[in-house]
């Protein structure tokens, strides 16, 4: 894993985004993998863009499920297999031509070689044509050549790099171009052995073209012919002339000049025709795929991606002033033993709490502190005189601190019997809060207690 | 780029929620500790906002400050007004005194990591009178001579006191302060807090637009990432096929309920995780909702009714089921027409496919699909529980307010769906599902829900 984290650079960008989108769709599918070491690791290297991380998650996590192997036995059957698919349209061109043209023995129908030889490959490009037209990627060859990818990896884990690449690539708008550009070097690489096949035979065989039908009138083979011929006065070959044409419908055996224009015609046509669109298809599609391949990047408006953004973030700076605990030591004053006379004292209420309380008849009324200081006076009453009962009454809704248990308790120790009334407890949600507050004296809910309260003393 | 990045202290009185601003602010429920009592956090901690990689903004949390009245008291002692210290030199010799690592220990991480700081963020509980020990508290905190920013949390609770908030904020001299609820955070909230802080930080103005305008995106990101959950939810049921002998349909029906329903689960867990929640954090009350889980049952009639999706007498049981079986015409005209556009060009996996369908048709299968009315409460549950979690702050616990959403589509269902219909190798949970014209209907349907957000 380390390796995989520390030297994330020594795969391709294309590779690192198609590991991470494999992961993408495994986890959509399968639920999340367990990263934990794998997060912990990058939290500890500190601030990254969201997507390196991302990346660097998915090679780390990539590595563990080994779809590191599987993407190098993918890219192992690419090198294998592009030399050998390449012979193999060479090869399959040279012998397209070889067997239509037989041995020189057989005057050879023209045009069962233009169409043999050309005709697939301008169908399929036509087929093709149209499906960019309708924005589907219609390239069998291309298909069958990922299918056979496909297939190299097997179930498991590493079907999901399968599917990751077609994914990366549709999303990228991406895979059209790549199947064209398979399909297209395919046919091209099976015309130029075809033309070489040609070239060579015509070269060292004398062959004799005629044309011929049994259904189609002869005019409509001279009105075909001139059009095509037009290729080979663009590249400057011979072709057959109108005359030479009409002769063409029987076997000219020792008329060499015939032969040569006619193959002329025929070279020039698939050259012009065939093998140059193909050459071109190559190159855009070529073109359209770099251009957009070096456009890809990770989406971060994709779920998957956008949760692991959010989730790799590292964003803690931890704990920075820790808490030393330490044992706060009370002071216990001796509280006066004997006092006279019950006061109310209200502490932090609200300025909307009705005070005095309604039924506080009989009580000395402290007033309501909000501050404090504002202690200090009654305090000082207090040294000279004690109260015997002390009411503090607060307001069971607010969040009792550390500083108002201080108050409570300064207050507290000037009284001989100090005792704590809580308002609105019925509806306070933080009634546990005061019960677990540190006043070690009577605590009410209630008016009715803290009446019976001072009855009993 | 400046290489500083700007570092604000969130400070106030103890249980105002300063942890929970934090959390919101950095869309993080697992910053710090939340409860509902004083004296929570006990330490600062930090926390960073980055824009691609570059820190931009530095949080810390601060312990609340419990005993403002007894440490202004302190502050007098030590440093006697014949002396005419300045603020900051009163809390430079607070901080260099005994008592600051004894009884004011909380308040002296708090006014020392202030004083760190370019600012602090003050935060009130607005339900909470004002009284002295909040007076006392401003007055420490404005020793300290950092900008402050009072933000008034709760401000959307019933029986706030805003008004008295706002002038006691006043005659201590801060006059500009945001309201801001942590729970439910306003549309654009965030982006006022950070405007209003740029007034007071004039070197942050710069780092914190550009923050604010990278929230606004991340969340625009997030819309994105939350509608295609839904869109890809809704897609693979709309191009879900169930071959089974007609023999046994009535039993496979559970079997794809089930799948549905773990389905729909999944696409929840998904939104939840997205927005960074967990699936026990408590959700609005108006969802039905608990503990990360629907609790209505997608193929309860009710459930249907409660979204408003009629469904028509005859219809009724086949809606109670969700589940359409597509006995002749459907699936096998769907399939001939289709098989042909695979062997133009759909690869291997597509023609298998089909031709798995069509012998499934020959031996006299029935196809299983989901019906029209349950994408529609698909779609409706997807997109109210994505805009409840939109407009919820990663803070606490209290029910928001809502209403049931009515589903979407009464007509007919969008094109996209109607598509998917008709591509079943677009079903990634059965097929692999990666082709162009599938992200293409994703992303259209993605469109879809997306005008039917705003609506
Ligand atoms: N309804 C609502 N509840 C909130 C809001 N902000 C915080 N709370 C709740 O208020 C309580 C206190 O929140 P905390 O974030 O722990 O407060 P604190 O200021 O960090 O507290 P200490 O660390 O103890 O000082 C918790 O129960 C939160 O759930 C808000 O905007 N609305
Ligand atoms: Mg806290």
């Amino acid at each position: 894993m380390r390796n995989a984290l520390s030297s994330p650079h020594h795969t391709s960008t294309f590779d690192r985004l198609w590991l991470a989108e494999s992961l993408r769709l495994l986890e959509e599918q399968q639920g999340p993998l367990d990263d934990q070491a794998v997060l912990a690791h990058l939290q500890q290297q500190g601030n990254h863009r969201p997507k390196d991380l991302i990346l660097q998650r998915a090679a780390a996590e990539g590595a563990r499920l080994k779809l590191d192997h599987a993407q190098q036995r993918w890219r192992l059957l690419q090198r294998l297999g592009s030399p050998l698919l390449a012979l193999l349209a060479l090869l399959s061109g040279g012998l397209l031509s070889a067997s239509l043209l037989g041995d020189g023995s057989q005057p050879v129908n023209i045009f069962v070689v233009l169409l043999g030889l050309g005709g697939l490959a301008s169908l399929t490009l036509v087929l093709w044509l149209g499906g960019m037209l309708l924005r589907q990627s219609s390239s069998v060859l291309g298909r069958l050549w990922l299918d056979v990818q496909r297939l190299s990896l097997g179930d498991g884990n590493a079907a999901w790099l399968a599917r990751g690449y077609a994914a990366l690539l549709s999303r990228g708008h991406l895979l059209r171009w790549q199947l064209g550009l398979i399909s297209h070097s395919f046919w091209l690489l099976h015309l130029t052995g075809a033309l070489l096949g040609l070239v060579l035979l015509l070269s060292v065989r004398r062959y004799g073209f005629i044309w011929e039908s049994t259904l189609l009138p002869a005019e409509s083979f001279i009105t075909l012919t001139q059009p095509i011929g037009m290729a080979a006065a663009l590249l400057n070959l011979p072709q057959p002339d109108l005359g030479q044409i009409a002769a063409s419908d029987q076997w000219q055996r020792h008329d060499a000049a015939l032969q040569q224009a006619w193959a002329g015609w025929l070279l020039a046509a698939l050259l012009l025709y065939v093998w140059l669109p193909r050459l071109i298809g190559v190159i855009v599609c070529a073109l359209h795929y770099q251009r957009r391949q070096r456009r890809l990047d990770i989406d971060l408006s994709l779920p998957g991606y956008a949760t692991l953004a959010n989730r790799l973030q590292h964003r803690s700076l931890g704990v920075l002033d820790a808490e030393h605990p330490h044992t706060s030591t009370r002071a216990t004053h001796a509280a006066p033993s004997a006092g006279s006379g019950q006061w109310l004292v209200g502490l932090e209420l609200a300025d909307d709490e009705p005070w005095p309380l309604s039924h506080a008849e009989g009580w000395r009324d402290g007033g309501v502190l909000r501050q404090r200081q504002h202690s200090a006076a009654l305090l000082q009453g207090w040294q000279a005189q004690p109260p015997q009962h002390l009411l503090l009454v607060c307001d069971a809704r607010q969040t009792p601190d550390r500083g108002l248990e201080r108050w409570l308790e300064s207050l507290a120790n000037a009284a001989a019997q100090p005792a704590l009334l809580l308002l609105h407890a019925e509806h306070s949600p933080r009634l546990a809060l005061w019960q677990q507050l540190n006043w070690p004296h009577p605590r009410f809910e209630h008016w009715a207690q803290a009446h019976a309260w001072t009855q009993s003393a | 780029m400046n290489t500083t990045a700007l570092r604000l202290a969130v400070v106030g009185h103890s249980n105002t929620g300063k942890t929970s601003l934090l959390r919101t602010l950095l869309r993080d429920r697992d910053f710090g500790q939340v409860a509902d009592r004083a004296g929570t956090t006990r330490h600062v901690e930090g926390a960073r906002l980055s824009i691609d990689g570059a820190t931009a903004l530095e949080l810390f949390d601060t312990p609340g400050l419990e005993d403002p009245s007894g440490l202004r008291d302190y502050l007098d002692l030590l440093c006697p007004s014949s002396e005419r210290l300045d603020g900051p030199a009163r809390i430079e010799r607070f901080l260099a005194s005994s008592e600051a690592s004894r009884r004011y220990e909380q308040e002296a991480k708090v006014l020392r990591q202030l004083s760190h700081s370019d600012a602090g963020l003050y935060v009130i509980d607005a339900r909470d009178p004002v009284l002295g020990k909040h007076q006392d508290e401003l007055a420490l905190l404005s020793d300290c001579a950092k900008p402050l920013l009072p933000v008034l949390n709760f401000s959307a609770a019933s029986h706030n006191r805003a008004a008295a908030w706002a002038d006691a904020l006043a005659r201590a001299g801060l006059h500009a302060y945001v309201p801001f609820d942590t729970v439910a955070p306003a549309e654009g909230g965030e982006a006022q807090l950070y405007a209003s802080l740029a007034l007071l930080i004039s070197h942050g103005k710069a780092a914190l637009t550009r923050l604010t305008e990278h929230l606004a995106e991340q969340r625009q990101q997030r819309q994105h990432a939350g509608i295609r959950c839904i869109a890809e939810l809704l897609l693979n049921s709309a191009a879900l096929r169930h071959s089974v002998p007609s023999a046994n349909a009535a039993a496979a029906l559970s079997e794809l309920q089930n799948t549905l329903r773990e389905r729909e689960q999944h696409c929840v867990r998904n939104l939840l995780q997205l927005y960074g929640f967990h699936p026990d954090d408590a959700l609005p009350d108006h969802l039905p909702l608990n503990a990360g889980r629907w609790g209505d049952d997608l193929f309860h009639p009710e459930t249907l009714k409660q979204l408003g999706i009629k469904v028509g007498g005859g219809m009724a049981a086949g809606a109670a089921s969700g589940v359409g079986i597509d006995l002749l015409f459907g699936g096998m005209t769907l399939g001939a027409a289709a098989l042909l556009g695979a062997v133009a060009g759909g690869g291997l996996q597509t023609a298998r496919n089909y031709g798995k369908r069509l012998i499934g048709k020959l031996k006299g299968h029935a196809e299983l699909t989901v019906d029209d009315n349950l994408l529609r409460l698909l779609a409706a549950r997807g997109l109210w529980l994505l805009a409840a979690l939109d407009t919820r702050g990663h803070a606490a616990t209290e029910a928001l307010q809502g209403q049931t959403p009515t589903a979407p589509w009464p007509d007919a269902l969008p094109k996209p769906l109607r598509q998917a219909r008709a591509h079943p190798q677009w079903c990634a949970w059965q097929e692999q599902a990666t082709d162009e014209e599938r992200q293409r209907a994703v992303s259209e349907l993605a469109a879809v829900l997306h005008d039917s957000r705003q609506a």
